[in-house]
């Protein structure tokens, strides 16, 4: 009698659990899971938005999206020309645009003196730090800085304002008659990596 | 019952021009369900997901499925569902009745991921490869 009981309660432990682990199993399908796989390219790309199509022109290489060029003429350059860029940074990093004079001969009697506005606040993100004014030479110098994860957005009045002015040698005075000197300035964005 | 593909959807979000945002960040999924319910009862889906990378957001819209596969009360989705990361689960699909979608990886619920970047946090972006967003989908029971 005994052993019968032990065989009944041991048999009845023996289903209690099957049902259990039947029904844990069953609780265990009802979750699936999908995994997405993200990425975000780091890039730096230039541009510029200009309306005076009469002293400045550009251009951009297909293979060089990182880089355009303006050409400057004489008198006073005042035309309106923005400088767009999009940037994604790696961690650490940030990217910077330089400036200098690519083709042309300065004259020795002037100046080229390039003037650049803070970002005009349309897009988002981490904008550069402009120069404010900058004498151009032949070599490459930062004129906007600390570029994070942004976008100025595309077209005019938006990104940085750029502004040309020939000057005298000695800086004083701002030459606005036509000299006939014509010098092309190129725009190139890097990273600090 | 739920099941996925094992397959990992790639989203990526980029650029061409200079000045634009990013963005691009589309795919698709698919949730296949058997269920049957007792008299009154109806289930949910429901989604909550991990490791969205910061300076984005992730939103999906689940269309059930009307194909051949398919049969039975297969419920309601839902469009732009937003998915946050560590946030509870938000509803993607109502009134599941009994049903059947079909086992193939393309059949079932469709899941229609935007993964775009978000403009207040943008300047926090980091470039990244092969990150991993988890979703994790729950079938569940109303009584």
């Amino acid at each position: 009698m005994g052993s019968r009981n032990k065989i009944s309660a041991s048999i009845l432990l023996f289903i209690f659990g099957f049902i259990l682990s039947g029904s844990v199993f069953a609780q265990r399908r009802n979750t699936a899971k999908m995994n997405l796989t993200c990425n975000i390219p780091a890039i730096a790309l230039v541009d510029f938005a200009s309306s005076d199509l009469r002293t400045v022109t550009y251009n951009s290489s297909l293979l060089d999206p990182n880089q355009v060029e303006q050409l400057v003429s004489d008198g006073a350059t005042d035309g309106t020309t923005w400088i767009n860029y999009s940037s994604i940074v790696r961690n650490g990093t940030t990217n910077y645009i330089t400036a200098e004079v690519s083709s042309g001969e300065l004259p020795g009697d002037m100046t080229l003196n390039l003037y650049v506005s803070p970002d005009n606040g349309e897009g988002a993100g981490s904008k550069g730090t402009a120069c404010g004014q900058m004498v151009l030479t032949s070599y490459p110098q930062i004129i906007i800085s600390n570029i994070g994860s942004c976008f100025t957005g595309r077209g005019l009045n938006r990104g940085h304002h750029l502004r040309y002015e020939w000057r005298s040698i000695d800086n004083e005075n701002v030459i606005e008659k036509p000299h006939g000197n014509i010098v092309s300035v190129t725009y190139t964005i890097s990273s600090t990596e | 019952m739920l099941g996925t593909s094992a397959a990992a959807i790639s989203l990526q979000l980029t650029t061409t021009t200079a000045g634009n945002q990013i963005s691009g960040g589309t795919g698709t999924g698919y949730a296949q369900v058997s269920s049957i319910v007792s008299s009154g009862e109806t289930r949910t889906i429901t989604a909550a997901v991990t490791g969205v990378p910061t300076g984005t957001s992730l939103s999906v819209t689940t269309t059930p499925p009307s194909g051949g596969n398919s049969g039975g009360v297969l419920g309601t989705g839902s469009s732009n569902a937003s998915l946050v990361n560590g946030a509870s689960a938000v509803t993607l699909v109502t009134g599941i009745g009994s049903c059947y979608t079909g086992a193939a990886s393309t059949d079932g619920y469709t899941l229609d991921y935007t993964w775009s970047s978000a403009l207040g946090s943008y300047g926090s972006i980091v470039a990244s490869a092969g990150a991993t967003a988890t979703v994790v989908l729950t079938i569940t029971n109303i009584p």
